[in-house]
């Protein structure tokens, strides 16, 4: 069994796209538990969370309730060498790679000019991941069936009766214009 | 002033609330206009972790207005410079996630260990910054252990940001330790912009690829202002990289020591600094360390951050050290290293005399911005002159006054009634003394007949102008001044009284019974000569 902390009233936020993000809205899980769990005062505070456990689950299967949606916007390609002094960065890898090797190629010209040859320099790599955060929470608990029950104590329910709303059912209607 | 809302995160169930995720869920407001400090104050009573992570998002901050994330130096749950699994902190096994989150511009983080455990690919990170594009805003990381898990496969970043960074924002990073890092500290800032960063006292120790990482693009726009020093990498592939220092509006750097050649200080490049364990990740300074120990500059007066303390909340004093933990005498031990009874005795009493110097700075500040915001109150009602005078006197002066009025009206009463000193002439008149004795005793008592009825004469005067003050017919400029000669006439008076009904009866029996006696007389003219001498100051006499 697993013991949700489900938030029970609104946050909210006069910045749409922070109030979306940022805050907690009534039914999201907050954290994921195992059953017993020894909450806080404020935790069972019935005007601020309702606590509701689920039986046939364990904290692993409910945990992604609590994950803030993000999406990822590109992966970056890091190419550079500290020694002579280039940094590359872009999210074309081809094109990282091409515009590195044409400024080691100018550097290096250079410093030979200066009578300084060259032949030993590191290079570092790396691909970095770029997220953008979206929204507090994909998911959320529809308690408005238990609710009144909820706020009076813990309510028990099976994992197969534990209605979760999916925010982004829209999302398929959206379209690029 | 702002209301400090302290709730607590206890992960053993005692607390407001067992994480810090439910802490934020739980709290998070408009602080601005709920005119509240928002603080965690973090503990774990049965040593459990906390396992959440959080994202500080939601809020409306400012820089009186800002959310506070702390363990209490003054107990046990704040870590003493060490990992410590009786110590509260975030310990996570996140693949590409982050630990603690900050999108908030005014958010201070003191005195967490914060751990993501995962070991293998990926990003996972410790403290990320992502910012509205606010103006201003102000973050303090400090007194902090962020560490990673020892594989070399993931970049693991100890503190991230980037774009996100606001370009007028303060980033103050001080008396940190942080290992086994891809990245200690990580800033990349392509296009984005920069605000002003500073890094102090910090120790950075076994990171596979940086220590401290700069990259700021031409391109990139804000304040990018940088403040080093005083900070100590050690074991690190590249220990400091800046690409695009050129690109830096300000560059203030000193006293940074690093085992290779990269910092940015020529006198601490390629130092080896030995730390009391460095195997098992104690990185509290040697004591025979020579490369760090004294080798600091003194920051107890900076002008970007002052402070004077170090991770262990031990004081820095004469010449400072580099790197966040600053050596002590009894060895730079924890408490659980120490040998000697005196070393723990000195830490103790070190550790006492900063909480006490906490609590009272704390009062002293509470009480002094409670007077500001006092006087801030009575500075703008003089704006508005008549109901502003009778506020003024109304604020500082009622209960005072009402008080003197009362002592001055029972004064004046009592010698009205009770000590007539004309009686008195008239007793020591007809007393059984030397014709001599009587002319001494009736001339001191003729002057002190007429000192009082001056004084009480000048106290129904004032009597009569705090009365009118208080009824609004007349302002004076400073009434203080009218309290104070009112205060002291009622000593004056009191002297008199003294002298009225127990020194001049004491002179009448003695007279009575020793005729020749005048040591009395002597000490009576002595007495009175001093109510005079008080009287004359208050322009009585």
């Amino acid at each position: 069994m697993a013991e949700l902390l489900i938030k029970a009233c609104d946050a909210t936020h006069e910045n749409k796209i922070k109030d979306l993000r940022g805050c907690y809205k009534k039914g999201y899980v907050v954290v994921v538990k195992p059953d017993g769990w020894k909450w806080g005062k404020e935790e069972l505070n019935k005007e601020k969370f309702y606590i509701l456990r689920v039986k046939n689950a364990d904290v692993k299967d409910l945990e992604y309730l609590t994950n803030n949606h993000e999406i990822e916007l590109a992966t970056e390609y890091v190419k550079e060498s500290p020694v002579l002094g280039i940094h590359v960065s872009g999210v074309n890898k081809t094109e990282v790679e091409n515009e590195f090797t044409k400024r080691v190629g100018k550097v290096l010209s250079e410093l030979k000019a200066f009578g300084l040859d060259i032949n030993v320099y590191n290079i570092n790599e790396y691909e970095q991941t770029i997220r953008a955060p979206i929204a507090r929470r994909r998911y959320k608990v529809d308690v408005s069936a238990i609710e009144n029950n909820l706020k009076k104590d813990i309510v028990e329910i099976d994992l197969k009766d534990l209605k979760i709303i999916d925010q982004r059912q829209e999302q398929d209607k959206w379209q690029l214009k | 002033m702002a209301t400090e809302v302290v709730k607590t995160v206890d992960t053993g169930g005692t607390g407001d609330y067992t994480s810090l995720t439910a802490w934020e869920a739980g709290e998070q407001k408009d602080l601005v206009t709920a005119d509240e400090i928002a603080v965690a104050k973090c503990q774990c009573t049965t040593g459990a972790a906390d396992t959440s992570l959080t994202t500080i998002d939601g809020w409306t901050t400012d820089s009186t207005h800002y959310i506070k994330i702390w363990t209490d130096p003054t107990e046990s749950y704040r870590h003493d410079g060490k990992w410590n699994t009786s110590a509260y902190r975030i310990e996570v096994s996140s693949q590409w996630g982050v630990l603690l989150r900050i999108m908030e511009p005014y958010v201070r983080i003191y005195g967490l260990q914060v751990y993501n455990t995962w070991n293998s690919t990926g990003e996972p990170r410790g403290i990320q910054l992502d910012n509205d594009a606010n103006s201003g805003g102000e973050i303090h990381i400090a007194y902090n252990l962020i560490r990673f898990g020892p594989t070399s496969d993931s970049r693991k970043v100890g503190i991230y940001t980037y774009a996100g960074f606001n370009g007028t924002e303060w980033l103050k990073v001080w008396n940190n330790i942080f290992y086994d890092c891809y990245a200690a500290m990580h800033m990349g800032i392509w296009s984005g912009v920069m605000g002003n960063v500073v890094f102090y006292n910090n120790t950075v120790c076994d990171c596979t690829d940086y220590g401290f990482y700069l990259a700021l693009e031409a391109a990139a726009t804000g304040d990018k202002t940088l403040y080093l020093k005083n900070n100590l990498i050690q074991g690190t592939m590249t220990n400091y990289y800046f690409y695009g220092a050129a690109n830096l509006s300000t560059y203030d750097h000193t006293n940074n020591i690093s085992e290779d050649a990269t910092s940015p200080d020529l006198a601490y490049q390629n130092k080896v600094v030995t730390f009391v364990d460095e195997a098992n990740d104690d990185f509290h300074l040697d004591s025979t360390d020579t490369n760090a120990k004294d080798q600091g500059v003194d920051l107890s007066g900076d002008t970007i951050l002052a402070f004077s303390d170090d991770i262990d909340g031990e004081n820095r004093s004469g010449t400072w050290d580099i790197g966040a933990d600053e050596y002590v005498t009894t060895g730079g031990q924890t408490y659980e290293d120490s040998i000697t009874l005196s070393s723990v005795l000195a830490q103790t009493q070190n550790r006492v005399a900063q909480v006490v110097a906490n609590i009272t700075l704390q009062q002293i500040n509470s009480m002094i911005q409670s007077a500001l915001a006092q006087m801030e109150a009575v500075l703008n009602l003089t704006k508005s002159l008549t109901q502003s005078q009778n506020a003024i006197i109304a604020t500082f002066a009622e209960v005072a006054l009402n008080e003197i009025l009362t002592q001055t009206q029972d004064t004046v009463a009592q010698y009205n009634t009770e000590i007539s000193l004309s009686s008195q002439l008239s007793q020591s008149q007809s007393a059984s003394a030397t014709a001599e004795a009587q002319a001494v005793l009736s001339k001191q008592l003729q002057i002190l007949q007429q000192a009082t009825a001056n004084a009480v004469a000048a106290l129904e005067m004032n009597l009569n102008l705090i009365q009118q003050q208080l009824s609004g017919h007349i302002y004076i400029a400073d009434i203080s001044l009218v309290l104070r000669e009112t205060i002291e006439l009622i000593s004056a008076l009191g002297a008199i009284k003294e002298v009225a009904i127990v020194t001049v009866p004491n002179i009448y029996r003695t007279l009575k019974v020793q005729p020749e006696s005048r040591e009395l007389l002597v000490q009576l003219e002595d007495r009175i000569i001093k109510i005079l001498d008080k009287l004359r100051k208050i322009n009585i006499q």
